[in-house]
């Protein structure tokens, strides 16, 4: 009797540990998808802001900032070039 | 009661609770065993969700690995009509959020329907603060969609090359266009277990999917950026002009470096007439510019040279049409360098007859005008070069000024690149990859002459003469320049319809770049290419020396650097 008895707490904790171990890996799991989700997301936001950056640093908006900076980069009359030796090129 | 009553209760006791054990299990087994299917799928349609995530489009780079196409990230904005609430509120929000007139959005909110796009590709910022308003004033029924859009970091630079994709993510036009395979990616397919409230329980990745494939041009973003602005100033400032594209080639491997249209395209509302790079779409007479070309045929027979005296007198007679050259002008002797210099129409024409029909016609073709030049661009035309059988002496002469010939910009960049590297002409190329050479179109020895005259054609070497404004000092440019009227349907030319261009290399004794510049006007018959494509030449030039892509290649007198 004492035999059953103790088989049957043995049956009973396995099966509670068992049910709680799932439990456990089910939050893990719900864990993860949330994470894997989110994760995907701040990929995006990144893209996002890269697009920003690259916008900040185009050409068109750098020769903006150059002009109201002052540093007028196309005006020919105020630019010229240092003198490089013969047959310079590139 | 006796023991026997107790024991004949408790069996039929057990009797029923076994019956009724026996139905539940019974009923289970129907439930898990044998509608087994059937319920899994109810419950999965339930729980289960399939989210079909959109690949990311490849990115289009140019030759210094600068974007200047890529996809970022956007909304997909839907409304379930059956779900919605507080509809005057969302009125008000895609008014605000989105730029729409209220009309407009009035008629998407109140649409008869259950599903109803209220936008698509809607700017990642602007769709958080959609979803977010949409929550803080208790608006149901919006639906959002993760998609990607097309996002031009450089704004519009090179559009009319690259194309555009349209909603379904498909390239409409240019390069989106032609590598849409390539750069269309897989869709990545991931399943989710949700709860009740819509919570995630868990997620598999059903298909992994794959994003596009990036390509690489061989344009150079500061070239191109440079030519942009160039034909945009021109546009504005030249009267009546109406079209320009200015193009950059390496002649030594037939790569384009850039490749510029006006009138400008806008990414945002891309007009479908200007979305195509009319430098290899659409043909053109060149004008005085395939004088060059034709010189060359003839230096390459040894049938010209420079220092050869002609008679330049105007107007002559061609099978007895009266040839004249430009502005009237009459010239008595002169050489052959003046000749180009001062782009002497009736010289061209002897030089022509020199070298007859047959033979000006096969190097036409050597050179590769009346084919497609094979660069990666849609809706390459072939230009219009008549079968040599139907040419007649009149033909002949007028070809030798560049008239009664179609070309494509490409194909005359091309031919003035075989020019520039002695001969050869190349498949020009936007991809990069191994130099494809075509065939020889004339000697080394012919090109190098050739060379020499057309940089005394830009710099005589006169001082009473005005600088050529595409003289840049160091860079010893070399060209042609070219103003023709347009044939119209019907009309004939027609004085105020006008094709201006120049052709140009530098520098003149070893070409690393060779610039093409043309405009076109329906409106000006002052038009000429000395006011127009030739500033524009030395603008580019000289704003690639100003970006320090290329470097003066002679000491120049100018005094160093002032700021």
């Amino acid at each position: 009797m004492a035999l059953a008895i103790a088989a049957g707490a043995a049956v009973a904790g396995l099966v509670f540990l068992y049910l709680w171990q799932g439990s456990v890996l089910s939050q893990l799991r719900a864990e993860r998808a949330r994470k894997v989700l989110a994760l995907q997301e701040l990929e995006r936001v990144k893209l996002a802001l890269v697009y920003d950056v690259d916008r900040a640093y185009a050409l068109d908006t750098v020769a903006a900032r150059a002009r109201a900076l002052g540093m007028v980069p196309f005006d020919e009359k105020r630019t010229h070039y240092h003198i490089v030796g013969e047959g310079g090129g590139r | 009661m006796g023991k026997g009553g107790a024991v004949n209760r408790a069996a039929v006791a057990f009797l029923l609770l076994g019956v009724g054990a026996l139905v539940v299990v019974g009923r289970l087994v129907q439930l898990q065993v044998v509608e087994h299917r059937r319920w899994s799928a109810v419950a999965q349609s339930i729980q289960e969700d399939v989210v079909e995530i959109p690949s990311q489009r490849g990115t289009i780079y140019d030759r210094n690995g600068v974007p200047l196409v890529y996809d970022v990230p956007a909304y997909d904005v839907a409304l379930d009509n059956s779900l919605l609430t507080k509809p005057e509120l969302l009125v008000d929000l895609l008014v605000r959020e989105l730029g729409m007139t209220r009309t407009e959005a009035v008629g998407k909110v109140y649409r008869q329907g259950y599903f109803t796009w209220i936008a698509r590709g809607v700017d990642y910022a602007v769709g958080q603060r959609i979803r977010a308003q949409a929550q803080g004033l208790g608006i149901r029924g919006l639906l959002f969609f993760d998609s990607w859009k097309r996002a031009y970091p450089q704004g519009p630079l090179a559009l009319a090359v690259l194309g555009v994709v349209g909603v379904d993510g498909h390239g409409l036009a240019g390069i989106e266009l032609l590598f849409d395979s390539q750069l269309a990616g897989r869709p990545r397919r991931v399943r989710l277990l949700r709860g009740p409230g819509n919570q995630v329980y868990d997620l598999w990745e059903e298909e992994p999917g794959a994003p596009g494939t990036p390509l690489h041009l061989t344009l150079d973003t500061r070239i191109q950026w440079i030519c942009e602005k160039e034909i945009a100033r021109g546009l504005a400032e030249y009267v009546g002009a109406d079209r320009g594209f200015a193009l950059v080639m390496d002649p030594r491997t037939g790569e384009v470096l850039a490749l510029a249209h006006g009138p400008a395209v806008d990414p945002a509302r891309p007009d479908p007439a200007l979305l195509h790079p009319w430098s290899a779409t659409h043909v053109f007479e060149p004008g005085s510019t395939f004088k060059a070309l034709i010189a060359l045929a003839a230096m390459d027979q040894d049938l010209l040279s420079p220092d050869e005296f002609f008679d330049g007198a105007s107007p002559i007679r061609v099978s007895g049409v009266s040839v004249s050259n430009a502005k009237k002008k009459s010239y008595g002797l002169l050489r052959f360098r003046w000749a180009m210099a001062e782009s002497v129409n009736t010289v061209l024409v002897q030089v022509a007859q020199r070298l007859g029909i047959a033979k000006t016609h096969a190097y036409l073709t050597r050179m590769g005008f009346g084919e497609r030049t094979g660069i990666e661009l849609p809706g390459e035309v072939a230009g219009i070069l008549r079968p040599v059988d139907r040419w007649t002496e009149l033909d002949l002469a007028i070809a030798s000024f560049g008239q009664g010939v179609a070309v494509t910009g490409i194909q005359l960049a091309t031919a003035f690149a075989a020019l520039a590297n002695g001969g050869t002409l190349l498949r020009p190329r936007i991809l990069p990859g191994p130099v494809e050479a075509v065939r020889t179109v004339a000697s080394p020895e012919a090109c190098a002459t050739m060379r020499e005259v057309l940089r005394f054609t830009v710099n005589p070497g006169d001082p009473y003469r005005p600088r050529s404004p595409a003289d840049i000092e160091g860079f010893l440019v070399a060209g042609k320049t070219g103003t023709g009227e347009i044939a119209l349907p019907g009309r004939g030319y027609v004085s105020d319809h006008v094709t201006a261009g120049m052709a140009a290399f530098f520098p003149w004794d070893k070409p690393e770049y060779v610039v093409l510049v043309y405009y076109q006007t329906t409106r000006n018959p002052d038009f000429w290419s000395g006011w127009t494509a030739v500033p524009s030449v030395g603008k580019i030039i000289q704003g690639m020396a100003n970006l320090a892509v290329v470097r003066p290649y002679t000491r120049t007198t100018t005094p160093g650097r002032s700021g």
